[in-house]
């Protein structure tokens, strides 16, 4: 872990950093599913995404589309995956 | 549009419609007026809509407001909606 | 002594306190007391003789046993007390002397001390008794212990200190040695005094007896307390070991546990103090080495095992101060006698110096005892010493260096003055008593006045002083403020300070504000990019449709870039923003602009109500007017929203005239990508919704005002001539005019060239080549409207619609059934500015260019006035039918007056 981290920031960290832009699969705790590019994230784990598409627990069988940016509170953020 | 946190973009939507979604099988829409960082929310002619299961039926139940204050840690998602809804 | 209206005048005064009116002790009270004022004065060793064998009578009871040491009289006295099993004060203090009686003389012996040292033997005795070790064998002890009142004890711990002071007087050795207890020893002792501070403060009361009494019995039972006495006893403080053990420590615990408290804590906070002490006075080991060593005998059988605790650790300790002090044998039998633990010792030993006294002197005793090492003059030597060491720190550690450090400095600061009798607050008094009168209304009145006079307020010289505390005053406050301030801060930035975790960075911030961030993700690799492609490629891709509509313009006279615009603009099929957004740079771009925008008009507004020059050469920037890297401006989509339509009065405020020109030209170029423009089309949006036509009317409202406001103050002709073209070329005028915003941002246009043109008739201020200019530019007006003017007539149905949306968005608006008569807007369309715009072009036309117009559009001439007629046929008393009927007229008329006709009552005629 220690050779992982680099001055301030961590794996994880540098994770979030190298998904910014990729298409990502963030789950939330109530277990919908959204599937979108990702636009943007901070540090409390909210999620901007772009180009959603939203799920129940998996990616199959989508339920709506969003066109427009998400805004994905972080508090509600299960996990965010690069899919 | 440089590093923007995703609050950041929630502020390019001010004075515009926005779709909220809540928990409790909520919806909202309305003009946001105002927000935090804890997604407070304030809205103006918003619209709620409730979905129930009633006897194994989904319904949905509407009531508006002409100015609303949403508490942030019910929010689950915002975006603007496309204009059919 | 004065307290407690004690009579120092000499030992035949009798103690109140020690009296609780036992009889049988009245002797006993004034050889307790007496001379207890005497110790007081005393401060030379002249009573030595008195102490260690000379016939004086000490009579007090806290000699502890140094007047017994010296006077067989006392002894018997209170041996006679002690045998009594007083209770009283006196007999509690002749126990106490007698003890430090014992423990000079013989403390080892108990048969030995009970003689001579009578007091001593039955003062030691109830010590050892409490503290359980040996056997009581005097019936001093128990007596005392029951006796005992609680006063007594409170009197006797504050008598400790005076007492051992005066024990030490009395315990001085006759022999050559009293003088010989040098002041380095004293001064010494004095130190070691101010060092223990905390011990004294309980035993600060004078009163004399029972301080001495208590010391003794606190020397002793500190000196037992530590090995076989519970935690509790080594609570409390010596002076209440011999009533506590002795089973009245219920009655005294719940008085004496304050104190005793207070006493456990000082000991507690100076544990290393002991060993200072006991290294720091060499005079106190010794002497308590001659005080145990004659108290040793009474209190062995109690006291033996704590004694031999207490004793340890001054015994290390003594061993160096017994060398210095050439008494070695003591030390050495000393360490032999008091094989216990030391540390147990210790906490108590800081109680008071009379404590080393005490265990000095029980050592004394017991060296006494096993042979008598110490000479009997040294021992005297020690216990002078040990009395005047007792004496001074009678009242020691009841001021902490701080507290002492204060008062002196006040002290000081009361003598260095100015004005020595004018600050003095009492001489001031003093001057107020001696001039007037005897204490009535107005002598306390002056006294008040003095008293506030001196306390604050001050003149002269005296206000020197005042200020200078006071400013010192104000700027430790201010210190202390900023010292407050800052350590919030600090501690902001410190509790900000992040921690690192597998998450990153923990920041530890308790901010309801700003909830802490849990992580710290790096700059994140810019997707910008990637928005730029996106855009790049939704402009590029072409429909079919776009490309019918590029070749049906290519007749025109447009120019190569706004021919992709035209285009565009044909294609919108769909009502939505997105295209037009996403070619200009997207819609997030578009709406950070916006904000940006806001921000700076903002700044601005507070610049200009701050009565700054402006600079607004950053707003300009930000509306990117001039932004050639995208197709679309970005300033067009701004407008395409709300807020950004909102924001354009207040940036007029800000712009010069070549801005605003600009703009405006930008504005007219790209007219056909103007949202509203698009939705206001009956083409584009046939079924336009409530909420867009709220926003055609915002944008109407806001924008016609601001460009009619403009042209008519500051646009000249031929400005008004390129905004005409920049439309004409730049768009499909045809399309424009389907939408109502687009015509009447048409007729302004025309208008306002029309009105210039008619004042120049008359002040010839237009030049032929401008007069030529507009020519053309009507023309080319005219040919790209021509044969599509009816055009600009929005459907039936449309019109409907557009009725029915405005009705049904008013509040109060009446349905169809048509409730509200006086209400016409939402009942029929108003076409008024439809005519407005005819009359406007017929107006800046020629004749042909009339005639072009009429035939075009005489249908709606004639549908209009069929339609007025009927209104009234219908119902000729219907007033809204009336008004309705007048005012399409009127628009009609707007029109057919420009060309010479008029229409009255369904007929045209010439307009005379």
């Amino acid at each position: 872990m220690s050779a992982a981290q680099s001055g301030t920031t961590s794996v994880s960290t540098q994770f979030l950093a190298n998904i910014i832009g990729k298409p990502v699969s963030v789950k939330l705790y109530s277990g919908m599913m959204y599937k979108g590019k990702l636009e943007s994230i901070d540090g409390f784990m909210n999620v901007a995404l772009s180009n959603t598409s939203e799920h129940f627990e998996s990616n199959a069988h989508m339920l709506k589309r969003y066109e427009n940016d998400v805004f994905l509170r972080g508090t509600q953020v299960m996990y965010i995956s690069e899919a | 549009m440089s590093l923007e946190t995703p609050l950041d973009l929630l502020k390019l939507n001010l004075d515009e419609k926005v779709y909220v979604k809540l928990r409790g099988a909520r919806e909202l829409v309305g003009i946001l007026q105002a927000f935090d960082s804890h997604c407070n929310i304030v809205l103006s002619d918003a619209v709620e809509t409730i979905y129930e299961l009633v006897d194994g039926e989904l319904k949905s139940n509407e009531k508006t407001s002409e100015m609303l204050f949403v508490r942030g840690d019910t929010v689950t998602l915002i975006t603007t909606p496309t204009d059919d809804e | 002594m004065s307290f407690f209206g004690f009579d120092t005048s000499g030992p035949a005064s009798g103690n109140v306190h020690g009296s609780s009116g036992n009889s049988n002790k009245p002797l006993d009270f004034e050889d307790t007391y007496r001379g207890f004022g005497e110790y007081e004065r005393e401060e030379d060793d002249y009573l030595n003789d008195e102490t260690f064998g000379a016939e004086v009578e000490f009579g007090t009871d806290f000699d502890f046993g140094h007047s017994n040491l010296g006077g067989g009289a006392s002894g018997s006295r209170s041996a006679n007390v002690s045998g009594q099993g007083a209770t009283t004060s006196g007999s509690y203090a002749t126990n106490s002397r007698s003890y430090a009686v014992a423990a000079s003389s013989a403390p080892v012996q108990q048969q030995q001390q009970q003689q001579q040292p009578m007091d001593t033997n039955l003062d030691m005795r109830p010590m050892e008794s409490l503290w359980g070790n040996e056997p009581v064998q005097n019936m001093l002890p128990p007596q005392l212990q029951q006796q005992q009142p609680q006063q007594q004890q409170q009197q006797q711990q504050p008598s400790q200190p005076p007492q051992p002071p005066q024990q030490q007087q009395n315990v001085m050795p006759q022999g050559p040695l009293p003088g010989a207890i040098s002041m380095e020893e004293l001064e010494r002792q004095q130190r070691q005094m101010q060092i223990s501070n905390q011990q004294t403060f309980i035993q600060g009361y004078p009163h004399q007896p029972i301080p001495q009494g208590n010391a003794q019995f606190g020397n002793q039972y500190q000196m037992n307390m530590p090995p076989g006495i519970p935690g509790q006893y080594q609570q409390m403080p010596p002076q209440m070991f011999p009533q506590q053990q002795q089973g009245q420590q219920q009655q005294f615990p719940p008085q004496m546990y304050p104190q005793q408290q207070m006493n456990f804590m000082s000991q507690q906070f100076q544990p290393p103090q002991p060993h200072m002490l006991q290294q720091k006075q060499p005079q106190q080991p010794q002497q308590q080495m001659q005080q145990p060593q004659q108290q040793a005998p009474q209190q062995q059988p109690v006291q033996q095992q704590p004694s031999q605790q207490q004793q340890l650790p001054p015994q290390q300790l003594q061993h160096a101060d017994v060398e210095s002090l050439a008494s070695s044998d003591a030390s050495q039998k000393y360490a032999s006698s008091l094989p216990t633990p030391p540390h147990q010792h210790s906490p108590l030993y800081q109680q008071r110096e009379g404590v080393n006294q005490n265990t000095m002197r029980e050592s004394n005793r017991r060296m006494s005892k096993r042979g008598e090492p110490l000479s009997p003059e040294e021992q005297k030597r020690l216990q002078i010493r040990q009395a005047k060491v007792e004496k001074i720190l009678k009242n020691a550690g009841l001021m902490t260096p701080r507290d002492k450090d204060f008062i002196t400095r006040y002290q000081l600061s009361q003598i260095v003055t100015e004005d020595p009798y004018n600050e003095d607050f009492y001489y001031q008094v003093y001057k107020i008593i001696q001039s007037g009168g005897i204490a009535g209304k107005s002598n306390k009145d002056l006294i008040a006045r003095a008293y506030l006079e001196h306390s604050g307020h001050r003149l002269g010289g005296r206000y020197k002083r005042a200020d200078v505390a006071l400013q010192r005053m104000q700027n430790q406050v201010e210190k202390a403020v900023t010292v407050a301030k800052e350590r919030p801060q600090k501690n902001k930035d410190h509790s900000d300070i992040a921690r690192e975790g597998v998450l990153g960075k923990i920041s530890s911030a308790m901010n309801s504000k700003a909830p802490r961030r849990q992580l710290q993700i790096p700059s994140p690799k810019s997707g910008e990019e990637e928005d730029e492609e996106l855009s790049g490629k939704l402009s590029n891709a072409s429909t079919p449709v776009l490309e019918e509509v590029t070749e049906s313009l290519n007749n025109v006279g447009i120019s190569e870039n706004s021919r992709s615009r035209r285009r565009s603009s044909y294609a919108f099929s769909s009502v939505d923003q997105s295209s037009v957004l996403s070619r200009s740079g997207g819609r997030k771009f578009v709406l950070s602009l916006i904000e940006s925008v806001y921000e700076v008009v903002l700044e601005l507004e507070a610049q200009l109500r701050s009565g700054k020059t402006t600079d607004n050469s950053s707003l300009w920037e930000s509306l990117h007017i001039g932004d050639e890297s995208f197709e679309v401006c970005p300033f067009i989509s701004m407008l395409s929203f709300d807020k950004g339509v909102k924001i354009i009065p207040r940036i007029f405020n800000f712009l010069d005239k070549q801005q605003k020109l600009q703009l405006l030209q930008t504005f007219f170029s790209e007219l056909s990508h103007l949202n509203v423009i698009i939705i206001s089309s009956f083409k584009t949006n046939p079924s336009p919704t409530d909420s867009q036509l709220k926003k055609i009317e915002l944008f109407q409202a806001v924008f016609l005002k601001i460009i009619v406001s403009f042209l008519s103050s500051s646009a000249n002709f031929i400005e008004i001539m390129g905004l005409l073209l920049h439309l004409i070329r730049n768009n499909n005028v045809s399309f424009i005019s389907t939408s109502k915003l687009g015509l009447n941002l048409i007729t302004i246009l025309i208008s306002r060239a029309a009105l210039i043109k008619q004042d120049s008739n008359r002040t010839n201020s237009l030049s032929s080549p401008d007069i030529q200019a507009w020519n053309e530019v009507y023309d080319k007006l005219f040919i790209s409207l021509e044969t599509k003017l009816s055009l600009v007539f929005p459907p039936k149905d449309y019109q409907d619609k557009v009725v029915k949306e405005t009705s049904s968005s008013l509040p109060s608006s009446s349905s169809s059934t048509g409730s509200s008569p006086q209400q016409s807007s939402p009942q029929y369309y108003d076409q008024a500015y439809i005519w407005q715009f005819l009359a406007s072009l017929a107006l800046s036309g020629k004749l042909n260019h009339q005639r072009i117009i009429i035939d075009e559009i005489r249908d709606e001439i004639f549908g209009t006035i069929n339609s007025a007629e009927d209104l009234t046929k219908a119902n000729p008393q219907d007033q809204s039918a009336l008004y309705r009927r007048e005012k399409l007229y009127q628009d009609l008329n707007l029109f057919l007056n420009v060309m010479g006709l008029v229409a009255r009552n369904g007929e045209i005629s010439e307009l005379k």
